[in-house]
């Protein structure tokens, strides 16, 4: 399996899972997600809200990448770097689970 | 209307059991809030307890239970905030072999809000505050 520098799994085999005790939902203007571990709540703003629903659905982080790029006009080694760091930023506050795709 | 649709008035034996009662459940939601994260809180609050509680006047109607036990709360020092409230008023119905479910809701506008009641059969036991369209979870 191809590990990134990093130490986690390289993004064509990193896929992402939102676990039991996260609950999400959308408002108009961001969602709001609620760590039933932690007790806290979690905004997320429209672009966020848009790159975890692509993060859920795409087998793999690499994948999502590919699904978002020709609807955001955005280079997608960029949006791959920006994929990832909001794995990271929602991995740390266990709002998701990261694991390599089968 | 007759005599049975008037609720049976709480005598102070009543109001004063009530009072120990939540003097001695707040700590414990404390307590199990502080130990466990808030789905297995919430399952030791409801577990079954080996003394049930003598039913009184106030048990009749579970909201009218809840109203009494957040008026004590109020006057307690300390976090009786919603969803200590909340927890408080689900162990002492659990303790009654009521089972209620424990709401969770947040709004993100115009000032990020969040609020907790407990509901049985849908029927909210502790006031909604309008948020019962901004619901996230129920325990």
């Amino acid at each position: 399996m191809p590990i990134e520098p990093s130490g986690r799994a390289h993004p064509e085999r990193l896929a992402v899972r939102v676990p039991e005790h996260v609950v999400y939902r959308d408002f108009a203007e961001q969602t709001v997600a609620l760590n039933l571990h932690t007790g806290r709540y979690h905004g997320l703003n429209e672009t966020s809200a848009e790159m975890l629903e692509a993060l859920r659905e795409a087998p793999t982080v690499a994948a999502a990448a590919q699904r978002l790029a020709p609807s955001w006009d955005v280079d997608p080694g960029v949006l791959l770097a920006d994929l990832l760091d909001l794995c990271d930023g929602l991995e740390s506050r266990g709002l998701i689970e990261t694991h390599v795709a089968e | 209307m007759s005599p049975s649709d008037v609720a049976e008035a709480p005598t102070w034996r009543d109001r004063a059991a009530l009072i120990a009662e939540v003097l001695v459940t707040y700590p414990m939601v404390r307590w199990s809030v502080r130990r466990h994260d808030l789905p297995s809180a919430v399952a030791a609050l409801r577990a079954p307890r080996r003394h049930r509680v003598p039913r009184g006047p106030l048990d009749a109607d579970e909201r009218r239970l809840a109203a009494a036990a957040v008026r004590v709360l109020r006057r307690l020092p300390g976090d009786s905030r919603c969803l200590t409230r909340s927890l408080v008023v689900l162990a002492m119905l659990a303790r009654r072999g009521v089972d209620v479910r424990l709401v969770l809701a947040a709004r993100p506008a115009p000032t990020f809000a969040a609020h907790a009641w407990v509901e049985r059969g849908g029927r909210p036991l502790l006031p909604t505050r309008d948020f019962d369209d901004a619901r996230l979870a129920e325990l």
